[in-house]
């Protein structure tokens, strides 16, 4: 299906929209919720933030300790940091806040968690379930209180995200994730030594269960903790599962964003535009490949001002600090909240080192809009100043490939040769034959080279069973067909 | 692990990838050189790093004017190139550069935009101090594009003159966005200092 929507974004004209009151959202934080009716999760009543407002969480000297000495956030800074309430979305904003839980930058319920339920909306499918568990205080170089969200038999994968709350695009990140039988899934002390990558972003960060095939998530009680430089914030803490369960196939809706291109390709003409339509043809086709077809797809201008600044777009000149990317995708949070597509902001070129494309981060968070890391930036360098008949079938490559990043992928093998993908079924390539430090395509014939996530892709782009599994529980698809 | 001192920055550095050429690189031809540092500059992705580069073999100065300056090349092949001599700042990387901001074939169409922008920021962040005069003589460009570049080239130098040069155009830029550049360079400038 394709549903062609115009509509402008930029200076003034922001689309209207908000979330709809059909937006699902397990405001609790956990199912079990309902049944107990106390309106705090079971494993929350043991391991969350006691009603007096101190915390158990462990010190980040001995983090496997469970002794609580000089361990959590401390009470009195918790006192002391007033909620921005500036930051918190109206409460007409937020119809799936718990009855008892206003969004007022307070914790109504007495539950120890602040606007339940009132962080920004995402737009879900039938078989994606939101554990929005409010606005949590991290920071001052302590580990956050542990909290708990409980999972659904037959979840085949969820993503915990966090998203700035205070405009202060602080550098944060899970600090550990464990499973309902205790064990450390993830931790960001130690990346890349447990079952899952955690690693850390700006003003966003996400961590996706599984990143890799062979494992799927047990249901039950799990306990996320969380780090944050510089002071005492809020950040907003939510879980997003897919209870599809083992999906084969899927659906990926998207919305494309023009940002000042010439040609007066916008969304007006580029729906009808044969050179751009060759685009996603070329992107269609790729993921046909992989059992993936294109949904809802929706055209978007960015106009006035902003298409000004962002149509050469420069990028930060050192890493994971904001540059305009982080800016200009925020340019999507007015979406209707029905909206489920992954967004591609289409600019003129990137500065700073000429990208071709970017995606927001490995993986983004699902589902949402207008946060940093949530969109995938694409230049139209090569399309408008060279041929288009050789740009075409590169960057529907290349919008493939960074779909895959946005999904959860990382690079099969980078181009060190050295560090590969987490996934088990995917060659690593670490052949240097000329010994100039590069694994290169012709060096990797056989190994990886046609694979779409090698660092240097090619027009080929095949993915393995696994990487296949990763992207299809991503809870940014769907159910073939299914209406938003 | 003490909490009070942890910065995430740690985390960044244990996270990142190093990409060390071998110490045993063999001599190649300039054939393959030539081919591998185009595949480089074709790839998904692309960043700057003089280590790497320069294991790819021999005289990549020279190689990647000859890609910036080739009409044959696809545009981002070029920009990053530009983008790359920014490490490799010798007199003829500074002269190309200068000559791919002032290439007159490059105003008014977007593939000039492109390179002119990322010539601009090769030249701040490569050649420093020395450029300034250089740069602030683009800050009356038509093409706000450029008088943003320039803006942001000067904020790449880190030089007091840039600060001088910043503060005397913020009244008089007329373009909201480049006025937003100025600012955000004489930031970059005043956080560099402070350091």
């Amino acid at each position: 299906m394709t549903l062609w929507a115009c509509a402008e974004v930029g200076g003034s004209q922001g689309l209207d929209g908000g979330p709809s009151d059909d937006a699902r959202v397990d405001a609790t934080g956990d199912a079990s919720d309902l049944a107990d009716g106390d309106g705090r999760s079971d494993a929350t009543d043991s391991a969350g933030p006691d009603l007096d407002g101190r915390s158990d969480a462990r010190d980040l000297d001995s983090p496997d300790s469970s002794d609580g000495i000089d361990g959590g956030p401390d009470a009195d800074a918790d006192r002391d940091v007033a909620p921005d309430l500036d930051a918190a979305p109206d409460a007409d904003a937020s119809p799936d806040a718990s009855p008892t839980e206003a969004c007022n930058g307070l914790d109504d319920d007495g539950d120890g968690l602040v606007d339940t339920g009132c962080g920004p909306p995402v737009a879900l499918s039938a078989d994606a379930v939101v554990h929005d568990l409010g606005l949590v205080l991290v920071g001052a170089g302590k580990v956050s209180t542990a909290y708990t969200f409980t999972l659904a038999p037959g979840v085949s994968g969820f993503d915990v995200v966090l998203l700035d709350a205070d405009g202060s695009d602080e550098h944060m990140a899970v600090w550990e994730l464990r499973d309902p039988a205790g064990a450390l899934v993830a931790a960001v002390s130690d990346p890349f030594g447990h079952q899952v990558r955690d690693l850390p972003g700006f003003a966003t960060a996400v961590v996706q269960v599984p990143d890799r095939g062979g494992y799927v998530p047990a249901a039950g009680a799990w306990t996320v903790t969380l780090f944050r430089n510089g002071p005492t914030s809020h950040v907003w803490l939510r879980v997003i599962e897919n209870r599809r369960p083992e999906p084969a196939g899927s659906e990926i809706d998207l919305n494309l964003w023009f940002v000042g291109l010439d040609e007066n390709l916008g969304a007006v003409k580029a729906p009808t535009d044969p050179d751009f339509q060759a685009v996603l043809a070329e992107l269609t086709s790729r993921l046909a490949f992989f059992n993936i077809s294109v949904g809802a797809t929706e055209y978007f201008d960015v106009v006035g001002v902003d298409a000004q600044k962002y149509s050469y777009l420069d990028l930060a000149t050192g890493p994971l600090e904001p540059g305009e990317d982080s800016e200009l995708v925020k340019l999507s949070q007015n979406l209707p909240s029905t909206n489920r597509g992954l967004d591609f902001y289409f600019v003129m070129g990137v500065s700073v080192p000429g990208v071709i494309a970017k995606a927001g981060s490995i993986p983004g968070p699902p589902l949402h809009h207008g946060v940093v890391g949530s969109g995938v930036i694409v230049s139209m360098a090569n399309y408008f100043a060279g041929s288009k008949a050789a740009a075409v079938p590169v960057l529907g490559v290349t919008m493939a490939h960074e779909m895959g990043h946005q999904l959860g992928l990382y690079h099969s093998s980078e181009a060190s040769g050295v560090a590969h993908d987490p996934i088990a079924d995917t060659p690593e390539c670490t052949v240097d034959t000329d010994q100039n430090g590069k694994v290169e395509p012709w060096e990797c014939q056989g190994s990886g080279a046609d694979n779409l996530m090698f660092w240097a892709a090619s027009t080929k782009g095949t993915l393995s069973p696994q990487q296949l599994q990763v992207i299809h529980r991503n809870p940014t698809l769907h159910a073939p067909q299914e209406a938003p | 692990m003490n909490a009070r001192n942890l910065s995430l920055a740690a985390v960044f550095a244990l996270c990142a990838i190093a990409v060390a050429p071998s110490a045993t690189a063999a001599e190649r031809s300039r054939d393959d050189v030539r081919r591998s540092l185009l595949t480089w500059l074709e790839s998904q992705e692309f960043r700057v790093d003089k280590r790497a580069l320069d294991g790819l073999g021999g005289e990549i100065n020279k190689l990647l004017v000859e890609f910036a300056g080739d009409p044959g090349q696809v545009a981002t092949v070029r920009q990053r190139a530009i983008s790359a001599l920014a490490v490799y700042p010798s007199t003829r990387s500074r002269q190309f550069l200068a000559g791919v901001v002032f290439e007159r074939a490059f105003v008014g169409n977007s593939l000039g935009t492109l390179l002119r922008r990322e010539a601009l920021r090769a030249l701040g962040r490569g050649f420093g101090e020395s450029v300034v005069n250089t740069l602030a003589s683009v800050r009356s460009d038509s093409n706000p594009q450029i008088r943003e570049a320039c803006a942001r080239a000067l904020g790449d130098t880190k030089s007091d003159n840039a600060m001088s040069e910043l503060s005397a155009w913020l009244p008089n830029e007329p373009e909201l966005f480049v006025r937003v550049a100025i600012d955000e360079a004489t930031d970059a400038i005043r956080r560099h200092r402070s350091r």
